[in-house]
């Protein structure tokens, strides 16, 4: 069956911005704790493997209603987001970004390995949110998990703007963000928001696995790559921006998935860090222009 | 004398606020000129701005006759202009005869093939180098801390450490920022007395400075900034004098009386 | 020469005697060939010291200069005729280039953007190895390699390969140490501490950040092309990100920017895959942990507590 060009594209589209949905959901993790702590965090990729063996040994292994095991193992992931900061972040005795950067590495490799053991090597599956019925739309083809990506992750965005900008906790995550020792000043607990935004992260991650592995599969080590290529799509959107992680991870969903349609699906891993070295090099802010905020 | 540093039209925005408004200032060699003018006034930002770390948004800068606005930081320390920091920034961990060492990179040429390589002219450099570090240590009462680390220094030694890394390359101009900020009564008459000494040696001085019974007793022109705009220009006697200055700044002038 | 001298040089000729006995002490041959392993990781990690240490800077793409320095020294040598040696000097001049184009527009930025950029390298360099099956015989690797002669006589045997290869290790430490005690190391110190002051006293901090980054990665690609040349056989997972980690972690374990501590790390950590493959099933967890411990606990390095260097809180973060 020929299928036309229009088609094509449609469809490059829609899977396109569906991995960039789960793009932006890593991004906004890192941009959370880069905002926090100047640091990024290697773990990242982690919590995203985290939140679908997770979510994987509540509903088959528990049993558990889908939306009940879903939910659990996002607020699991986002504790072992905050013991993350309290055990490895906190106690550390220098406080340099690159021996932080290094501890969230450590800690990746740890949680890999306890991964491995507890869920083993092999290729798990999750299922979707909803039966796979096959939608037609503009001339692409897409499942119904293509919509609840993008839906849920619309919903994350939403959440997340009212949280930080009318909650009082959110208010103070900010206010540490930018100046801990003010907020300090004002009574804010810097190691609780810091704590805090380690959680979210860990939840952001989380949600991103219970989203996407579904599509691509689950294993203990399945976080790893997409954990990266988010992080070049934070850099793409303007590395530190909430609106550049999101701009950013649909951005690299569709540069990656056209170019994989369109030119080579043989190269396509290296798309995204071909972007990210681009972006360093052409543009460091980023889509976004996002300035440095190292001061004199 | 005719002027080593010449500012015209510099102005400078950050964000919401005019930090410099096309400030214009000529600092001559062999003289004091100070700058001064309440908190957030600009003075640093006019440091920074002719020192290379802040790009202005206009005006110009000229050194000796030539444009330097916009030449890499690095070069300036090369063409004999130098600089201390309001904040100290000493290199920490490395002892006091290394910092000073480090002051005079910009009169020293081995690059990395020939450190690698322990080339000879390095090895004769680094004698030199050496020796004349030890010197500035000894003009500002060091010898005793040369080899400790800098940031076991006491406050004042440092701030002393900092003079002297940026004198021993034998600079034509120095750009002091705040150099006795912190610093007790004797100890900031003594520096008065070094700063002197240096521009006795024929070398220019800008000095920025709150510190009023210093900046009146050594300087030879004052400067006076307030909100970014250079308010008066003088003799020391004038800006004490100057009604407008008085007004905004010195609060009546009584207790800005001669001090030696 | 001064005390600091007397004592590295005092180090160093002691390192040389206990490699010139240690041959005849180990005689099996896979304990050579773990030694020779060694001998090329410290390579790589002084160079790598160089950079973290003085220019403060993190690269995760060492790797992929290791790796570049195997395949094209390899390749040159295996299906174009080239002279061994001629290939790994052509290896180390293309390596250099290829860090310059990295290096130049990250470095002049603020802030740690060379993490970023070498990881982007690395994993690269890591699809590219695999997909250009013509030229690097892909996933299962690229044969054939000729080994380096010495005057002839070819250095195939795990010996012979020790000599070049801890030869190398010596050269590479004395050329470090010269670096690090010169007017330059000590601007690259200061660049470091306090680049605005370095700045203003004249040390053109770019171009030395660039040019540390450079030559660390030159170290890497001399280091991957003996690789090369000694196992005949070279195949991209060698040369993954993880592999860089790897590299970062010996660093980071004998005491970043301490040449000693290198060779320490790397030591250390070099033998542990072959140790812990006893226990496979709970490698990730012993390294990670011990690692997570280490630098939580003991940032300075293994090396950097033993000198008895205290903790450095640092930095403004947070």
């Amino acid at each position: 069956m020929a299928v036309g060009f229009g088609d094509q594209l449609a469809q490059y589209v829609v899977s396109g911005l569906t991995t960039g949905a789960v793009y932006a959901l890593v991004a906004l993790g890192f941009c959370l704790i880069y905002n926090a702590t100047r640091v990024v965090n290697f773990a990242q990729g982690d919590f995203l493997s985290l939140g679908g063996l997770m979510a994987y040994s509540l509903l088959i292994g528990a049993g558990l209603p889908m939306a009940l095991a879903f939910p659990l193992a996002i607020v699991a992931v986002a504790l072992v987001g905050a013991l993350l900061e309290r055990l490895a972040i906190r106690p550390a005795r220098s406080r340099q970004v690159m021996v932080l950067i290094f501890i969230t590495i450590a800690a990746s490799i740890l949680m890999r390995g306890i991964f491995k053991h507890l869920w083993g090597k092999q290729a798990l599956a999750l299922p979707p949110l909803s039966p796979e019925t096959p939608l037609h739309l503009l001339g692409a083809t897409f499942t119904p998990q293509n919509l609840w990506v993008l839906a849920i992750t619309l919903v994350a965005i939403v959440a997340l703007i009212w949280f930080f900008n009318r909650t009082l906790t959110g208010k103070a995550m900010r206010a540490t963000a930018i100046n801990s020792s003010a907020a300090a000043l004002m009574g804010i607990d810097a190691h609780r928001m810091t704590m805090y935004s380690f959680a979210l992260a860990g939840a952001l991650g989380a949600l991103a696995g219970v989203l996407i592995t579904p599509i691509t599969s689950l294993s203990y080590n399945v976080g790893v790559i997409i954990g990266l290529k988010g992080f070049a799509a934070a850099v793409l959107g303007g590395y530190g921006s909430f609106l550049g992680a999101v701009v950013g991870g649909l951005v690299l969903g569709l540069i990656e998935s056209l170019t994989a349609g369109l030119i080579s699906s043989v190269y396509k891993d290296a798309v995204a860090f071909v972007v990210l070295l681009l972006v360093l090099f052409l543009r460091p802010g980023g889509l976004l222009g996002v300035k440095g905020r190292d001061r004199v | 004398m005719s002027a080593l540093l010449t500012i015209k039209g510099l102005s400078v925005r950050f964000g919401g606020v005019q930090a410099l408004s096309a400030l214009d200032l000529e600092a001559p060699a062999g003289a004091i000129t100070a700058l001064i003018g309440p908190n957030g006034a600009g003075k640093t930002t006019a440091i920074n701005c002719v020192s290379g770390v802040v790009a202005p948004d206009a005006g110009r800068v000229s050194f000796d006759g030539q444009e330097v606005l916009g030449l890499a930081g690095h070069k300036l320390a090369c063409l004999g202009l130098t600089r201390t920091f309001q904040n100290l920034q000493v290199f920490g961990l490395m002892n006091a005869l290394e910092n000073v060492m480090v002051g005079l990179h910009a009169a020293s040429r081995g690059g990395f093939a020939a450190a690698m390589l322990r080339l000879p002219l390095l090895r004769r450099e680094e004698k030199a180098i050496r020796e004349r570090a030890e010197e500035m240590l000894s003009f500002f009462g060091l010898e005793k801390v040369a080899h400790q680390p800098a940031e076991e220094l006491a406050y004042g030694d440092q701030k002393r450490l900092e003079l002297a890394r940026a004198l021993a390359g034998r600079p034509r101009l120095m750009l002091l920022d705040e150099p006795v900020a912190g610093l007790n009564a004797a100890e900031t008459h003594e520096i008065g007395g070094l700063i002197v000494k240096i521009k006795e040696q024929g070398i220019g001085v800008v000095l920025v400075e709150h510190d009023m019974g210093l900046v009146m007793h050594v300087s030879d022109q004052v400067a006076v900034l307030s909100g970014g705009v250079l308010i008066a220009q003088g003799t020391p006697e004038e800006i004490q004098q100057d009604p407008e200055v008085l007004r905004t700044y010195l609060g009546g002038g009584e207790e800005f009386g001669l001090v030696a | 020469m001064s005390a600091q001298g007397k004592k590295f040089f005092g180090c160093l000729a002691a390192l040389a005697a206990v490699l010139a006995l240690l041959p005849l002490v180990v005689t099996n041959p896979y304990y050579l060939n773990v030694l020779n392993v060694v001998a090329l990781n410290v390579l790589v990690v002084t160079g790598l010291n160089l950079l973290i240490g003085y220019a403060g800077q993190i690269s995760l793409g060492h790797a992929a200069f290791f790796g570049l320095g195997a395949y094209i020294s390899g390749i040159l040598s295996g299906s174009y005729g080239w002279e061994p040696w001629t290939a790994l000097l052509a290896a180390a001049v293309v390596v250099a280039v290829v860090a310059l184009v990295i290096g130049l527009p990250t470095l002049r930025l603020e802030g740690n953007y060379l993490v970023m950029a070498t990881l982007g390298f690395n994993l690269i360099v890591s699809v590219l190895m695999v997909q250009l099956d013509d030229i690097t015989g892909g996933p299962s690797g690229y044969t054939g390699i000729p080994s380096l002669s010495f005057f002839g006589a070819p250095i195939a045997s795990d010996i012979s390969f020790y000599w070049l290869a801890w030869g190398a290790v010596l050269v590479g430490l004395i050329l470090a140490r010269n670096l690090v005690h010169s007017r330059v190391g000590r601007g690259l110190k200061a660049l470091h501490e306090a680049p605005l002051a370095a700045a203003a006293s004249g040390v053109p901090i770019e171009a030395y950040k660039v040019k540390v980054f450079v030559i660390s990665a030159v170290y890497a690609s001399v280091a991957g092309s003996l690789y090369a040349h000694y196992y005949g056989i070279i195949t991209p997972a060698t040369f993954d990100i993880f592999k860089s980690v790897e590299l970062v972690t010996m660093c980071i374990v004998g005491g970043m920017g301490s040449l000693w501590g290198g060779l320490f790390g790397a030591a250390l950590l070099t033998p542990m895959p072959q140790l812990l493959a006893v226990v496979e099933e709970y490698k990730d967890i012993f390294f990670g942990g011990i690692l997570l411990v280490l630098l939580i606990f003991l940032p300075q390095g293994l090396v950097g507590w033993l000198e008895g260097k205290r903790v450095r809180p640092g930095g403004r973060a947070f």
